[in-house]
């Protein structure tokens, strides 16, 4: 193992008003690997994204990536860092095409300059013909590519999800957060995604995987933290997790209500 | 009828500059800015200054005015950059009351110059020479229409191309929320603040080439209706297309200016012709929306093929 975790996240606290979103929360995320972040709805898996993305600011502890402190950096500056996330409702801008929203991703784009756009405009074109050339082929691996020219708008919910993945790897980040890629999705694309994100993590991509579909964890990550009311009650290996039955009993009970909870009982 | 042609394509040349620069701004960007106008009176008010006042030449003055007009855009964007799209719209339209205040209550010279007396005898480029070459008045004017066009023409040009590149891609992704540029890497406020830069320095020239067309100006030419006649104009060609902007401009100005001949025809009324005129642009404007609501030449699809 690396003696330097990639993402480190120690002691993170967060309140809205009276409701404690993250109650002391230690991640560490390693490199090489999915690593799954579950808990029932509400068990502050999304603020504890928009703690280490910038979105949010944590009331106390501290955030490192790659040995580098992100605390208090704006979000724009975390993704710079090479830490791209999605959005549990897919924001991709939906009035570009695919192929617009796919170019948006690069960094560090030379034309994102006024000034290079006019006086540097040939190194500007063959740039964007370099981008051109790798979305193109990002968009055949998640099976987007005959839709390149079609409003974002007018995909399914799915191949939203599989857009924002691919604008996500677009920005080629060291680390890719993903906020439940499968939400809505169905079961046969489900399988295409779980399919994409495993031959991505075997040429070297790191996931973090914000999810709530059971069996898409269980294929797909290697590590899974449990959240639960704001703190982590259980980590490790996925199926030793998934397989332990307070974790069952912590996220079955509150997924199904009452009716759930007696089912458990 | 040539000269009133001549007048109107001139005056809607130089709105058509307005326009193109509040489309790149809301029809690209988003931005609900409803302070337009502040960056064409800063432009008018800046060559006028340089060049009635202080003695300046007129291509400096212009320039100066389109330059203010972009730093206007940066000062008010800086602080405001971060703010949501009511937000804005709020600030941006009490940032221009502010700007027509200071120049309503400025005294610019000599007694009875600026204020509310506005500044006259302002000098049109290359007036001397038409005069000297024993040419009309009419001749000028026609000078006057092509020199506007002209930059016009190289403003259109300038729009379209930013509008396509990297940074005009990134400001597609802005009108649709902050998160996803945000997440990618974008700075959002940056972003803004060039626009604002070059959305004001565009309308700045209009500005002082508004100025050196009438040769004489006032407060009272830039209240906040004049922002709302080039929103008009906007949402009546179609948002995020400049072609539109520039047809919209076109249909408002040519309403605007023809009631006077169709009221003689009708036996209207003078005093109903203002209103009239208001009443014409606004059921133009609600025909467009009810039954083309993305204007009437919409923004088009950028496409990439293969």
């Amino acid at each position: 193992m690396d003696a330097e975790p990639l993402l480190s996240v120690r002691e993170v606290y967060k309140r809205f008003g009276g409701v404690t979103a993250l109650d002391g929360v230690s991640v560490t995320v390693p490199a090489g690997l999915i690593y799954g972040l579950i808990g029932p709805n509400g068990s502050g898996k999304t603020t504890l994204f928009n703690v280490v993305t910038g979105f949010t600011a944590a009331d106390a502890g501290n955030v490192s990536f790659a040995g580098q402190p992100l605390d208090r950096l704006a979000p724009y500056r975390v993704a710079r860092l090479g830490l791209i996330r999605t959005f549990q409702a897919t924001l991709c801008p939906l009035r570009m095409t695919v192929m617009e929203n796919m170019l948006l991703a690069p960094q560090q784009q030379l034309g994102d300059s006024v000034a290079n756009a006019f006086l540097r405009a040939a190194e500007v074109r063959r740039q964007e013909r370099e981008h051109l050339e790798r979305a193109r082929a990002l968009l055949e691996t998640v099976n987007l590519a005959d839709k390149a020219d079609d409003y974002a708008g007018s995909l399914s919910g799915g191949q939203r999800k599989l857009l924002a993945l691919a604008q996500a790897l677009m920005a080629g980040p060291r680390l890719v957060l993903l906020d439940e890629p499968v939400a809505g999705v169905n079961p046969r694309l489900i399988e295409e995604i779980a399919a994409v994100i495993r031959r991505l993590r075997n040429d070297g991509q790191n996931f973090l995987i914000v999810e709530h579909n059971m069996h898409f964890i269980r294929t797909i990550c290697d590590q899974v933290s449990v959240l639960d009311a704001g703190r982590v009650i259980a980590e490790g290996a996925a199926e030793d997790v998934l397989a332990r039955e307070d974790v069952l009993r912590a996220y079955l009970g509150r997924r199904r209500g009452g009716a759930g909870k007696a089912a458990v009982r | 009828m040539t000269e009133f042609l001549v007048y109107l394509i001139t005056i809607a040349a130089i709105w058509g500059i307005l326009s193109l620069s509040l489309n790149l701004q809301f029809g690209i960007a988003g931005l609900v800015n409803l302070g337009h106008v502040a960056f064409f009176m800063l432009g008018a008010y800046t060559s006028t200054i340089l060049v009635v006042i202080a003695g300046w030449p007129i291509v400096v003055g212009v320039v100066a005015g389109a330059i203010a007009a972009a730093l206007f855009g940066m000062l008010l964007a800086l602080p405001a950059a971060n703010l949501k799209e009511d937000y804005w719209a709020i600030s941006t339209l009490a940032a221009a009351e502010i700007v027509r205040i200071i120049f309503l209550n400025t005294r610019l010279g000599g007694p009875y110059v600026g204020e509310a007396f506005g500044v006259s005898g302002i000098p049109r480029p290359l007036r001397d020479w038409f005069d000297a070459n024993g040419y009309s008045l009419a001749d000028y004017n026609l000078f006057y229409m092509v020199l506007v066009l002209v930059v016009l023409a190289a403003c259109f040009a300038l729009v379209r191309y930013l509008a396509a590149t990297p940074f005009g891609r990134s400001l597609k992704a802005l009108r649709e929320g902050d998160e996803v540029p945000l997440a990618l890497g974008k700075s959002v406020g940056g972003l803004r603040i060039r626009v604002m830069a070059v959305g004001g320095a565009l309308a700045g020239l209009a500005g002082a080439l508004f100025a050196h067309y009438n040769a004489f100006i006032s407060p009272e030419y830039f209240l906040p209706l004049e922002t709302f006649i080039v929103w008009a104009m906007i949402i009546l060609g179609g948002p995020g297309n400049f072609l539109g902007a520039l047809v919209g401009t076109v249909i408002i100005q040519a309403l605007y200016n023809s009631t006077r001949f169709i009221a003689p025809l009708l036996n209207i009324d003078a005093q109903v012709l203002g209103p009239l005129r208001m009443i014409t642009i606004s059921v133009a404007i609600i025909l467009v929306i009810m039954y083309m609501p993305r204007g009437i030449v919409p923004e088009r699809r950028r496409r990439y093929g293969r």
